[in-house]
């Protein structure tokens, strides 16, 4: 996920993110959020709902339901019967996606601004009454069934890092997959489907947001027409369950063919809203983005005992993880990458970033949250993911001045509070070889 | 509005300001204005793609480009990423079959240093022997890790099967083989050979001073040169385009025993259509029916109807000769002869019924409606117009695309789909799974070649 936000080197002036026309918020009697940012420079509009709404609220026995409305919800409404939302939306030029979260689940259209009402209309009606028909979930139940028998059991990094989540978290709801366990997968009954559809696809917990040739008073008008009439509903639940406090380091292991070994570490981090947030955007930045990098200079180029490197910790409402990730190179072990790993970590948590390095890590962001804002889709994301996670959208304007105002020890401090090894969980893959289709 | 000024009224949004300059080195140099936040995009495209990787050294050109920042006359590789970094740039390097791209993206006020990389990167590179070593090792071990997820390595085996002989059948990043046999000097010379000011394209796009740039681009490109490298050798000049592809005759199967999945992974097809093809405009309408959007024909059937996939996709790999063209998807183990058959008999409708009027309305709006998300950003651009430059296509062909995909009729598409799509009794597969449980459905589709997931090569 692109993170918004960042600021710029010592003594240059940040630039201005003013070229950015502005944004128009307004809300509907009945909660839904609105979100418009005009920019008739691309003949389009991408337009994101986001739904507050995750792997985070569901249970055990029904995990995975998120994401299966991620798919249930193309699965037609009370207007738009089976079939029709995708023929609509293509035979208006329009394309659509959508994604899940521990956290939201997020709805993706990309139209010719003509379709706009139309696309308002296909989003109302899968808001306000989607139909469950049984044949459907059967044939789609099967769908998501090959998906995490394709995307996940196949794939040994994925599975892995499932692994970590489930044994870093005992209580809190991220210890399961989001897309779900196969034996939830195939075991949601009807009522399970209604409950969460009734609970979680309400206007109040939504927010829609549209960038691009899309004028914000008309955008408005229409989401009154095609939105005001649904009821509001009850507030969800609130996610109460808190994870308690790792006393001591977690290990697991997974045994798989594989050809290399591989890792996965994972730490307690707080929520987004916490004040940690920017200091360790900054120590992930300064670990694992560019060849620069601590952890790239030490494991993979100087060192040559790992593959490649990811991690990171997302924007979440809850404490969450920060994770990472690395494939060891043939010959070498776990271990040893194990250690190196620690041992960067721990001279940063000793001795924080130099002046020099964290300026490049701000730079880094600052180039980042640029990036983000090339195209109407990233600026839609990012717009709706500060809203929806800093309860405010003007988040993406000020991270700048957040990522400015950091200060090397708060990194440090950063680093030496969260990565202590009582608060860690290693995941580790141990090929069982001669089972990768090796000649025998 | 009418569909005219539809047309025009995109078209006028979603094309850039550009303009071509010859400098005097010899470098195409275009200049693409592109309004947006203040980033600058530099894409160098040079004629010295994977194809022309001599046989046994499969992935020399994606070596020799990897390493271009890991050291050079001014700097070591160490210090190259450290500048880069520190300016938040990103710069990278691909190479395709027909191609190698150099490209960086950097913060608009450090046009100028980030010209310099770019020129350093190319024209001064050192190769320095612990560096190669490192490279060839890491890429070794890449390929291991990919061969356990079987998407990430399926079109490989594909190409290999079906261009069987011809310089298209040579992975772009070599083997484990190949790579293993690549010397240092081999590298260089490589390099000296193919990489040569006068034959590269420089495309600048995003936010910059264009009046400025010309003489910019001059000077770095002069000060990286230097007075000591010598011009490339002529005969290795104007990079011959490889022979022409062949369609395969009959059927073929590569099965590709990977023991421990419970899914089925396939890839099957012939030849596509070639970059400079004007038919692509429509033979990339009838992919679009046939299985480039959700309610493409493969995808309700195989997903939307039976559920045996969660996605399948029909595409071109558009490339300087025919590339292929490919049906792609997988499935539970025992529903794979079910999903392959689904697909055959879709590929096989498109040629006994061409496409009808209202299907190809929806196609024409879809194609039109996203395609200006595909020229959104500068980097797309500069994408985009290098590798129109490199292949000779005029740029206006971008700016008439709506109007020639509104234009399209039913006939002409089925024309063109007719002989570009290949028939069901020409096909090349690639099945990857448990050998043993795929084995009958494979002999039932063809004559079968097994192939080990962990034995070397593709």
């Amino acid at each position: 996920m692109a993170m918004p936000g960042s600021s710029s080197a010592r003594r240059v002036t940040p630039p201005s993110l003013a070229y950015e026309a502005p944004v128009h918020a307004a809300r509907l009697a009945n909660g839904l959020s609105i979100l418009a940012q005009p920019d008739p420079s691309v003949p389009l509009v991408a337009l994101y709902i986001f739904y507050r709404a995750g792997s985070r609220n569901e249970r055990p026995g029904l995990t995975g339901l998120s994401h299966f409305f991620e798919h249930m919800m193309f699965n037609g409404a009370r207007r738009f019967g089976p079939k029709q939302f995708d023929r609509v939306m293509e035979a208006a030029g329009g394309r659509n996606n959508a994604y899940t979260s521990q956290n939201v689940t997020v709805y993706q259209d990309w139209f010719p601004s003509e379709a706009l009402e139309t696309v308002l209309d296909l989003e109302a009606d899968r808001m306000a009454g989607l139909l469950l028909e049984p044949a459907t979930v059967e044939s789609e139940r099967a769908v998501v069934a090959a998906e995490r028998r394709a995307m996940t059991e196949s794939d040994n990094h994925a599975l892995l890092e499932e692994l970590l989540w489930s044994t870093a978290f005992t209580e809190h709801p991220y210890r399961w997959p989001v897309i779900g366990w196969m034996e939830d997968i195939a075991a949601w009954r009807a009522e399970d489907l209604a409950a969460y559809y009734a609970t979680h696809y309400a206007p109040g917990n939504a927010l829609l947001v549209a960038v691009g040739d899309v004028e914000p008073a008309r955008l408005v008008a229409l989401a009154e027409r095609t939105f005001g009439a649904i009821a509001p509903g009850a507030a969800p639940r609130p996610v109460t369950a808190a994870e308690p406090p790792q006393r001591g380091e977690r290990r697991a292991v997974l045994e798989r063919a594989a050809q290399l070994a591989s890792l996965a570490v994972g730490w307690h981090v707080p929520a987004t809203r916490d004040a940690a947030y920017y200091p360790l955007r900054l120590v992930e930045t300064l670990l694992l983005t560019g060849q620069s990098s601590r952890l790239y200079k030490r494991l993979v180029d100087r060192e040559r005992v790992a593959l490649a490197l990811g991690g990171g910790f997302d924007l979440a409402f809850d404490p969450t993880l920060f994770l990472i990730a690395c494939e060891v190179r043939e010959g070498q072990s776990s271990e040893r990458v194990e250690a190196l790993l620690y041992e960067e970590i721990d001279a940063l948590a000793a001795h924080g970033p130099s002046a020099e390095e964290l300026a490049k890590a701000k730079r880094i962001r600052l180039a980042d949250t640029f990036r983000g804002l090339k195209t109407i889709s990233g600026r839609a994301n990012d717009l709706g993911l500060c809203e929806v996670f800093f309860g405010d959208y003007r988040e993406l304007f000020r991270a700048a001045k957040a990522f400015e105002d950091v200060t090397a020890e708060e990194v440090r401090a950063a680093a030496s509070r969260y990565f202590a090894a009582e608060n860690r969980t290693v995941a580790t893959l141990v090929p069982r070889k001669g089972e990768e289709g090796a000649a025998p | 509005m009418t569909p005219a000024r539809a047309e025009g009224e995109v078209a006028r949004r979603a094309f850039p300001r550009w303009e071509r300059r010859r400098l005097d080195s010899g470098l195409t140099l275009l200049l693409v204005e592109k309004p947006g936040p203040p980033l600058v995009s530099f894409e160098v495209v040079v004629k010295a793609g994977a194809a022309r990787d001599p046989a046994g050294k499969e992935g020399l050109a994606a070596t020799t480009f990897a390493l271009l920042r890991k050291g050079t006359r001014r700097r070591s590789a160490q210090e190259f990423s450290a500048l880069l970094d520190a300016s938040g740039a990103l710069f990278g390097a691909a190479v395709d079959q027909d191609l190698a791209h150099l490209n960086g993206e950097f913060l608009s006020r450090d046009a100028e240093m980030g010209l310099g990389l770019v020129a350093e990167a190319l024209l001064s590179p050192t190769f320095p022997d612990d560096e190669v070593d490192k490279r060839l090792h890491l890429a070794i071990d890449g390929i291991r890790d990919q061969k356990d997820s079987p998407l990430s390595v399926i079109g490989r085996y594909y190409d290999a099967a079906l261009f069987d002989g011809h310089p298209y059948a040579r992975p772009i990043g070599g083997t484990e083989a190949s790579l293993a046999a690549i010397r240092r000097e081999e590298i260089a010379a490589f390099h000296e050979a193919r990489v040569d000011p006068a034959e590269m394209i420089l495309v600048v796009a995003g936010v910059f001073d264009r009046e400025a740039m010309p003489a910019m681009v001059e000077r770095a490109f002069a000060e990286a040169r230097g007075a000591s490298r010598p011009d490339a050798r002529a005969d290795e000049r104007g990079a011959a385009a490889p022979p022409e592809t062949i369609p395969a005759r009959g059927r073929r199967v590569v099965l590709v025993d990977k023991p421990d999945e419970e899914t089925g992974y396939f890839r099957f097809g012939n030849l596509g259509i070639a970059f400079d093809d004007p038919a692509w405009v429509l033979a990339n309408l009838a992919r679009t029916v046939l299985g480039g959007c959700f309610t493409s024909w493969l995808n309700t059937a195989l997903r939307v109807d039976e559920g045996l996939t969660y996605g399948v996709h029909a595409e071109f790999s558009r490339r300087r000769r025919r590339g292929p063209f490919a049906i792609s998807s997988f499935s539970r183990v025992d529903l794979v002869e079910r999903a392959v058959g689904i697909a055959i008999a879709q590929l096989e409708r498109l040629h006994a019924e061409g496409i009808d009027a209202d299907t190809l309305r929806s196609a024409k709006n879809y194609v039109r409606g996203q395609f200006p998300l595909a020229i959104e950003t500068a980097d797309q651009l500069a994408e985009a117009f290098a590798r129109f430059e490199a292949f000779g296509v005029p740029h206006e062909w971008l700016s008439e695309y709506l109007a020639r995909v509104e234009r399209a009729t039913a006939d002409e598409v089925a024309e063109v789909a007719r002989r570009v799509f290949p028939r069901g009794e020409d096909l090349v597969f690639t099945l990857i799974g448990p050998a043993e449980r795929l084995a009958p459905v494979a002999e039932r589709l063809g004559p079968v070649t097994r192939k080990r997931i962990a034995d070397p090569g593709f």
